[in-house]
């Protein structure tokens, strides 16, 4: 198994003052990044190591789910090792230990959650089984002490959904993809248009030098009513653009593919801020609060054109636009960590040892599945 | 000296524990699925059973594989999560060393440790006697049968081996003329060699082929 080009990331902010309990360790293994953070009551992320796989997986156009799951066992022992060093702790100074055990790649998911339950037993301190996408809903929280209820746009590579949150664990889906999610749609486009792997920064990098005018794209669902998204058919049109260009020029131009990017950015923008709106109003039907927060959170919040256009949405709708800073945009351990310390918080006698991985978690368990044609129901 | 010995790699999940060269405690279950699940509570209840706790345990040593898809990297983890914990030395152990160490020593030699999967995939090592004990004697040799030949097999001495799921060699075998006796493994053997240090591996998962991926291709030309 190949060992080199890995990225290490260590994101500790330096303490401002002495860090209050309890202190959670967080583990990350649910995809492609393996990592390991230590988080404080009091918001500090007190030392953050991750490693990207993104250089495995590269020359295959997406992640491999068995070398993924290679690598994280060999990464995770030493990630954790340094995230203790870097807190200058060791694993009986921690009060509880917690792992991302859905949804995710199950090969990865059991390396993680083995090795924190280990711990955890061998510690004597309580198991924390996190909800990878529950890390990404309240990263608001850490970064921002963002108040309940607020309003979540998940936008990542496996995911694509609304939500009205209103406490840890109470999650209301207001829409969800029918099909693709939007990171998934952007590395597909990536694939097809010959930019590298992972395909949100490639297709964004593209975007900035292209026409967004030249190609018309479909915004698919935006006449509907409800919060609904969907994105295999922008992905077919893409196709189609691309394979009219090839066939034309007998190649894909270098200012094909800028072009097409540029529309594809943009049609995904007019999407998000279409349905974006719909759960607005939503939301404020529901809820009586005079400045909530609009939270962007997953992996395609990195991408600053999206970002650009959902904070003017927020500024317009009188919200409060809340979103992490891309290390913590993209997967990584501190939100496994702090969604592990909030629960932690909220019942301290809480041990998840017995629980299993599961590779599909819907945060809202209750939502109704959807069906129909074409529609693979409820995702997560 | 007290040492938690974990595999995962086949159908049965083990935990075991020794002190100074006895097995103290041990359980063994025949689940084929579900380890992950298992054995954590596994040690519990064999830590619990020796009277052992976590602190004392000076050595954990975990089997590398080859084995099944997911178990070679479940008594791997649970082993690097516990030494992480208790600070106690972790060591891997392959499952041809296991077969070699608790293979009989009057066997015919050389001794040729097999582990056959799915789709007449055969790995071995091959051990000969040293001081009493079987020792390996070369690296290990990775073949697909149907592409292999009579000559491509071990000829002489004893063939040991455990079967994965799916494993279908037969045919192959009778035609390569293999005659692979199932390996019996022994707990108090083993024990006897990790106590000895004669087996003090990395924990590194062994993988009998490579990760299951294809290479990305060009869809289009472009300029």
């Amino acid at each position: 198994m190949s060992k080199t080009n890995q990225n290490t990331n260590c994101a500790a902010s330096s303490p401002r003052h002495s860090p209050k309990r309890p202190f959670v360790l967080g583990i990350e293994t649910s995809c492609d990044e393996t990592a390991a953070a230590i988080v404080s009551a009091d918001r500090q992320i007190l030392s953050h190591a991750l490693i990207s796989q993104i250089d495995e997986h590269i020359e295959f156009g997406g992640v491999v789910p068995e070398i993924a799951a290679r690598s994280h066992i060999t990464y995770l022992p030493w990630l954790v090792q340094k995230a203790l060093d870097e807190a200058s702790m060791d694993v009986g100074d921690l009060d509880a230990i917690a792992a991302t055990t859905g949804p995710g790649l199950v090969g990865g998911l059991m390396v993680g959650m083995l090795t924190a339950k280990a711990m955890a037993q061998a510690s004597d301190k309580p198991f924390i089984a996190v909800n990878h996408l529950e890390g990404h809903a309240l990263t608001a929280r850490l970064i921002d002490d963002t108040a309940f209820p607020f309003l979540l746009l998940l936008v990542s590579g496996g995911h694509c959904q609304l939500l009205e949150v209103s406490g840890v664990g109470l999650y209301n889906r207001l829409g969800t993809t029918i099909d693709d999610a939007v990171g998934e749609a952007f590395d597909k486009t990536a694939k097809l248009l010959g930019l590298d792997y992972p395909g949100g920064p490639a297709v964004e990098k593209a975007a900035a030098l292209g026409n967004p005018r030249r190609f018309k794209l479909p915004r698919p669902l935006t006449s509907k009513a409800g919060c609904n998204f969907s994105f295999s058919g922008l992905k077919t049109a893409v196709r189609r653009i691309a394979e009219d260009c090839a066939n034309k020029r007998g190649a894909l131009y270098r200012e094909d593919v800028a072009d097409i990017c540029a529309a594809f950015q943009v049609a995904v923008g007019d999407c998000l801020i279409d349905r974006t709106t719909h759960a607005i109003m939503q939301f404020r039907e529901n809820h009586d609060e005079p400045l909530p927060a609009l939270v962007v959170a997953g992996g395609v919040a990195a991408n600053q054109y999206l970002r650009g256009r959902l904070s003017t949405l927020a500024r317009e709708q009188n919200f409060k636009f809340v979103t992490p800073p891309v290390p913590l945009c993209t997967d990584n351990a501190a939100m496994i960590a702090w969604a592990g310390l909030e629960r932690f918080a909220i019942d301290p006698k809480l041990n998840d040892k017995d629980i299993a991985c599961r590779p599909r978690w819907p945060l809202d368990s209750h939502a109704k599945g959807l069906s129909g044609s074409g529609k693979k129901g409820a995702k997560a | 000296m007290t040492q938690l010995f974990l595999d995962t790699t086949l159908s049965d999940c083990n935990a075991y524990i020794f002190r100074d060269g006895e097995v103290i405690a041990r359980m063994s279950e025949t689940l084929g699925r579900g380890h992950a699940e298992r054995l954590l509570p596994m040690v519990e209840e064999t830590m619990a059973e020796a009277g052992v706790v976590y602190e004392q345990l000076s050595e954990i040593i975990c089997v590398t594989g080859p084995g099944t898809f997911t178990g070679v990297r479940v008594a791997i983890a649970a082993a690097q999560g516990l030494a992480l914990a208790t600070g106690a030395s972790l060591y891997g152990i392959s499952v041809f060393d296991l077969m070699a160490l608790s293979a009989d020593t009057t066997l015919p030699q050389p001794l040729h440790a097999c582990v056959a999967a799915r789709g007449g995939l055969l790995q071995w090592q091959s051990f000969e006697l040293m001081d009493g004990c079987w020792m390996p004697s070369g690296d290990v040799i990775t073949m697909v049968l149907a592409e292999s030949e009579v000559g491509d097999m071990p000829q002489a001495g004893t063939i040991v081996g455990v079967f994965l799921p799916g494993a279908t060699l037969s045919e192959a075998e009778a035609a390569l003329g293999l005659n692979i006796q199932q390996a019996k493994m022994s707990p108090d053997a083993i024990c006897r060699a990790v106590t000895a240090g004669q087996v003090k591996g990395e924990a590194v998962p062994l993988y009998m082929r490579e990760a299951d991926a294809i290479r990305a291709k060009p869809v289009f030309q472009y300029q």
